[in-house]
């Protein structure tokens, strides 16, 4: 509840900073309109086509009910790894012995690339739901893992030992001292992660299934439709930044306040 | 009045304590009661911190006995350990939290601690990062008081401080030690930090740790002038005992500072 209405009492400067954002995001699309302007329509649309077409994918519910059916699938995949990847990260951190066994492991997850997954995935999933979600899953579990181990293996032992000194019970050992450290570096790593799945969801759809902003990103390739296909990619990539920098960004300088350095 | 004050005892009794196959510690035995305060001096890496430790129940004891019949003990670090994640206010009230302390009342407690300590309203809302080496010291001062305890073990907390810094918080705390009896344990290898604060002052030698001599300081805490604590700290840095455990090189001059204030005894 103080979270709340401290993010809530931060918000308008917060917003109105973001008017550089903004700034620097414009220059971008007037680039995207000069070399659209001298390669031609083919190549890359316009900004104005784009935006055009954006509409009629949004009034005819194209739009929405994609985003809707690869947000679940992305979510689902992304759900699935931190409860893994949180619970067996923090279970091998504890024990010396099973961060030293699962590094490697992890390393070897970590360096795999997704599209590799991917090939797997469909020739065990299918063009089902499976392939994307079971591909999301395995991409960020890593991630998840390394940071939950990472934050359980670096408590700080002086904290522990004052800790232990003021005879602490083991429910506030584990609320004011082991779990805001951990959380340090579980926050990063849920959020990177959230980042990746949205990424390698649209890549898993667009091979694997016949719906979703991906399936409708190949579609509109094979019309060599590039406004549509823009289009597509705008909305991907704009729910990505709101999800960002309206939701974690916010949440994240709350929580991490004790972190920022006033220099 | 008098029939409260009853005297509790930390007492060691040939205390040993082996880190693997090192002895870290060897046959160390003292008293500590009520209202005193008693110094640990010696070079570094000679056991004074495992020793603390044993005494505060980090370290289980290997050999000997540890038996302290003080009802609260309180800890204070080499450093402030405060949690980075918590305002300095809920920092100090960590141990009243601990024991079931209300928010409300924990919180009225630290306010009237605060001001004695020197910390300002205004800075307890800070997390610990935005404070000076200073004021977070002053936090972990206040945390260890506001436990009310009758026994402090502290483990050089004010070590990092410039001189002027250490002065005041140690002159804060010898204030608060008189006012509550407080019994102190305290490391520290600085000769004249001892000599100013302490009842008594124990030292140590090292590899292995094993008390070498004991000196009683018999001019009370209060009446020890600048003067004074030069001046004994300079008569005990000539005792041979002093200058083997911190190998210092013999005297070349047999008698430097000639030994006139002697209110201190040599035992053991």
């Amino acid at each position: 509840m103080h979270l709340l209405r401290s993010i809530l009492g931060e918000l308008p400067g917060y917003l109105w900073s973001g008017w550089g954002a903004i700034c620097s995001l414009l220059l971008l699309v007037a680039v995207w309109q000069l070399v659209s302007e001298h390669y031609g329509s083919l190549v890359l649309a316009q900004p104005l086509e784009t935006l055009a077409s954006f509409q009629q994918l949004w009034s005819n519910h194209t739009l929405p009910e994609a985003l809707i059916t690869t947000g679940r699938r992305a979510l689902s995949g992304l759900f699935l790894a931190l409860l893994l990847g949180t619970g067996l990260g923090l279970l091998a951190g504890i024990s010396l012995t099973a961060s030293m066994m699962s590094r490697p492991l992890v390393t070897v997850l970590l360096g795999m690339p997704p599209i590799a997954w991917l090939v797997l995935a469909m020739l065990w999933f299918g063009a089902s739901d499976g392939t994307p979600v079971f591909t999301v899953f395995i991409a960020t579990f890593p991630m998840v893992f390394i940071g939950a181990l990472q934050g359980a293996r670096t408590v700080d032992n002086q904290l522990n030992e004052m800790a232990q000194a003021m005879q602490l019970p083991k429910l506030m050992m584990l609320f004011d001292v082991y779990l805001p450290h951990i959380f340090s570096y579980l926050f990063p790593a849920w959020v990177a992660a959230l980042g990746m799945s949205w990424k390698i969801v649209v890549m898993a759809e667009l091979l694997a299934n016949q719906d979703g902003v991906g399936a409708s990103l190949a579609i509109a390739r094979s019309h060599l439709d590039s406004a549509a296909s823009m289009a597509w990619i705008c909305a991907v990539v704009l729910l990505l930044l709101g999800i960002e920098y309206l939701f974690l960004e916010p949440i994240k300088r709350q929580v991490e306040r004790w972190r920022v350095t006033d220099a | 009045m008098t029939h409260l004050a009853k005297k509790s005892y930390l007492t060691l009794k040939k205390v040993e304590h082996k880190f693997v196959r090192t002895q870290v510690l060897q046959n160390i035995s003292f008293s500590l009661p009520t209202g005193k305060v008693y110094a640990l001096v010696g070079p570094s890496g000679c056991g004074k911190t495992t020793l603390l430790h044993l005494c505060n129940g980090l370290l289980d004891l290997q050999d000997g006995v540890i038996e302290n019949t003080f009802t609260n003990t309180a800890s204070m670090f080499q450093q402030p350990r405060l949690l980075p994640w918590k305002t300095c206010l809920d920092n100090m009230t960590l141990g009243l939290k601990a024991k079931g302390w209300g928010k409300k009342d924990r919180n009225l407690k630290a306010l009237k601690l605060a001001t004695l300590v020197g910390l300002q309203p205004s800075d307890l809302e800070k997390f610990p990062h935005q404070l000076s080496g200073g004021m977070q010291s002053r936090v972990a001062l206040a945390r260890a008081l506001l436990l009310e305890p009758d026994l402090l073990l502290l483990d050089e907390p004010f070590s990092a401080l410039d001189i002027g810094l250490k002065t005041e918080l140690y002159q804060l705390l010898l204030e608060q030690q008189t006012q509550r009896n407080l019994a102190v344990l305290m490391i520290t290898h600085d000769l004249m930090e001892a000599v100013r604060l302490c009842d008594r002052i124990l030292l140590m030698n090292s590899k292995p740790g094993c008390l070498a001599a004991s000196f009683k300081l018999t001019r009370p805490a209060h009446l020890r002038d600048d003067a004074w604590v030069y001046q004994t700290t300079a008569e005990l840095l000539q005792q041979p005992v002093v200058r083997k455990s911190f190998s210092l090189p013999a005297l070349t001059n047999l008698d430097p500072v000639g030994s006139t204030t002697q209110e201190w005894s040599h035992m053991c």
